[in-house]
């Protein structure tokens, strides 16, 4: 174990080209997911928070079930469109990282949607009413809000982020693990050590927790900041 | 009459139940109108309706000659500002919690400044534009709502019990530059407050508010004159003499409370000594239950009995009534 651990420090201090290979595709395809959720689910949270309609329990509802899917349940969805034989299938994104994107996306929109929606709902009730009586119109209200509302709006960010860099399963169904292509960090640990290949998924191990780290490390400075 | 504002049969509801109804409100432009009422009466419902943040349920609100329709509230929303209660500032500096209604309106970065820091230095502010808005104190952030509102130089400006947090010297200091606002630009002030004191001190036209009600002129007995040299705590409006305890060292306008005023039709052995016969003049219903009767003695005195007393000591309008109160009673404004 401990020489597995060195070996994988060496790979990591040594700039081994695959293994940053493997860091870029994991990075850009779990920012470009979280991403794309934060834009359609802020948005998404914020009406939420600020409307009532008839059907909002039931959305709500739908929506906390769709926290706890299984990725491998969101792949086989998205898997069952974007297949050769499925709806989407002409579009040629299975086995890409876009393909991938599409699933983590909606792998992290309801996390977006979620936390966005709880952020709101915790900023004070006379922040409303004070943005209103100024005389912003909608698009100036909403823009207040979520200024106000930032940090909750960060969290639900750097969540998304976390879920999608975190994951394996839809990686894995949608992305099939190509080297070179559409290899994660994730789906590579899972095969690495299957092979029985720890050095590399530690590595590959370590740099996840790092990034993790970071990101949160981040948020909490930013609130500490200004909190 | 130059009116800001002019309401006619306006209720707002919360689904079913009405918590405002005001037959009649008439709000004249460039001075002072005080809404007057305990907490819960309405007075914050109305200054949401009159502040454009609400419509009516029912009834017509007229805005500077120009009918308030719910189409334009939005638009009507610029040309007024609201203090709340409890002001909400923003999670930036001062500076920018001043400004932003300025940004909202779309001036420039320098004018924005420039207003900001005027609107601070009517607060007592001035020098406070860099601060952070949430480490202020109680008092400092609800003069910072204030300049936020004095910034825009809105036509009306309504206040939601504007001074609760201050002191009574910096009250006093930030009424004067109020009214030194009003004087100058010729701003409506709508004023909702439970301290009938302060919509004297600002010359305020006065309409009460009980219960969701409405009611033009002073929920008390308001009584101007001066005190008697001589004769510690002794009183004289020149049509009567009341005695005041403790004794003030100056007084030029006091006021009783219409509840504390007890009605006879004889003279009565008691501690109060102010006693005061007259006729009664006046007698409506005042709440459930309850009837507001005015005595005319030499003074018109304000008194609000149970319909049980009134009609147990058999009084109606023409008669004569003993009206009595405590020297405690009376308040100095």
């Amino acid at each position: 174990m401990a020489s597995s651990l060195v070996s994988a420090w060496q790979l990591l201090w040594d700039f081994d080209p695959d293994v940053y290979f493997v860091v870029w595709t994991s990075l850009k395809i779990s920012a470009a997911g979280a991403f794309l959720a934060a834009v359609a689910g802020i948005p998404a949270g914020m009406t939420l928070a600020l409307t009532r309609f008839r059907g909002r329990g039931l959305v709500l509802l739908l929506l906390n079930t769709a926290l706890a899917l299984p990725t491998v349940v969101i792949g086989l969805f998205v898997y069952a469109f974007i297949s050769r034989r499925g709806p989407l299938g002409h579009l040629g994104l299975l086995f890409t990282p876009a393909g991938v994107v599409v699933g983590e996306l909606l792998l992290a929109l309801p996390i977006a949607v979620h936390y966005s929606l709880s952020a709101i709902q915790a900023l004070d009730p006379r922040l409303f009413l004070t943005i209103r009586s100024l005389g912003a119109n909608r698009w100036q209200e909403a823009r207040k809000i979520l200024s106000e509302g930032r940090f909750g709006i960060m969290a639900a960010v750097v969540a998304s982020f976390g879920r999608t860099i975190a994951e394996v399963g839809v990686a894995m169904m949608l992305g099939g693990n190509i080297e070179g292509f559409t290899r994660t960090m994730t789906t590579a640990i899972a095969l690495e050590t299957s092979k029985g290949e720890f050095e590399l998924g530690l590595a590959l191990g370590i740099f996840l927790l790092t990034v993790a780290f970071a990101v949160n490390a981040g948020l909490y400075v930013l609130q500490r900041s200004r909190g | 009459m130059n009116g800001a504002y002019a309401l006619r049969d306006v209720g707002y509801a919360y689904g079913d139940r009405e918590v405002l109804a005001v037959d009649r409100l008439e709000i004249p432009s460039g001075r002072f109108t005080a809404l007057v009422g305990p907490n819960g009466s309405g007075k914050s419902t109305l200054l949401h309706l009159l502040g454009f943040l609400a419509a009516p349920s029912r009834g017509e609100m007229i805005f500077f000659g120009e009918p308030a329709t719910p189409s334009r509230l939005t638009a009507l929303r610029l040309r007024v500002g609201l203090l709340l209660q409890n002001p909400y500032l923003f999670h930036t500096s001062v500076a920018e919690n001043v400004a932003w209604g300025l940004k909202v309106r779309g001036y420039s970065p320098a004018e924005r400044s420039r207003r900001a820091k005027k609107a601070l230095d009517v607060v007592e502010l001035g020098g406070y534009e860099r601060r952070f808005a949430l480490a202020l104190s109680g008092g400092e952030a609800q003069r910072v709502a204030l300049a936020r509102l004095v910034a825009l130089e809105p036509e009306v400006i309504l206040l939601d019990e504007p001074t609760n947090h201050l002191d009574a010297e910096t009250r006093v200091r930030i009424e004067a530059a109020l009214q030194e606002w009003v004087r100058e630009r010729g701003t409506t002030v709508v004023l909702a407050t439970h301290d009938i004191t302060q919509a004297h001190r600002l010359g305020a036209a006065v309409w009460q508010l009980d219960s969701g009600r409405l009611r033009e002129g002073e929920p008390d007995n308001v009584f101007r004159g001066r005190l008697v040299a001589g004769e510690p705590g002794t009183f004289d409006t020149g049509k009567l003499r009341l005695r005041v305890s403790p004794p003030p060292e100056r007084a030029t306008c006091l006021r009783v409370s219409a509840r504390e005023v007890i009605l006879s039709r004889e003279p009565q052995v008691t501690s109060a000594l102010n006693s005061l016969r007259g006729t009664v003049v006046r007698a409506e219903v005042a709440g459930p239950g309850e009837i507001r009767a005015t005595i005319d003695c030499g003074e018109q005195v304000v008194a609000v009995v149970t319909l049980e007393s009134w009609e147990r000591l058999g009084l109606t309008v023409g008669r004569e009534a003993i009206a009595s109160f405590k020297a405690t009673s009376v308040k100095v404004l």
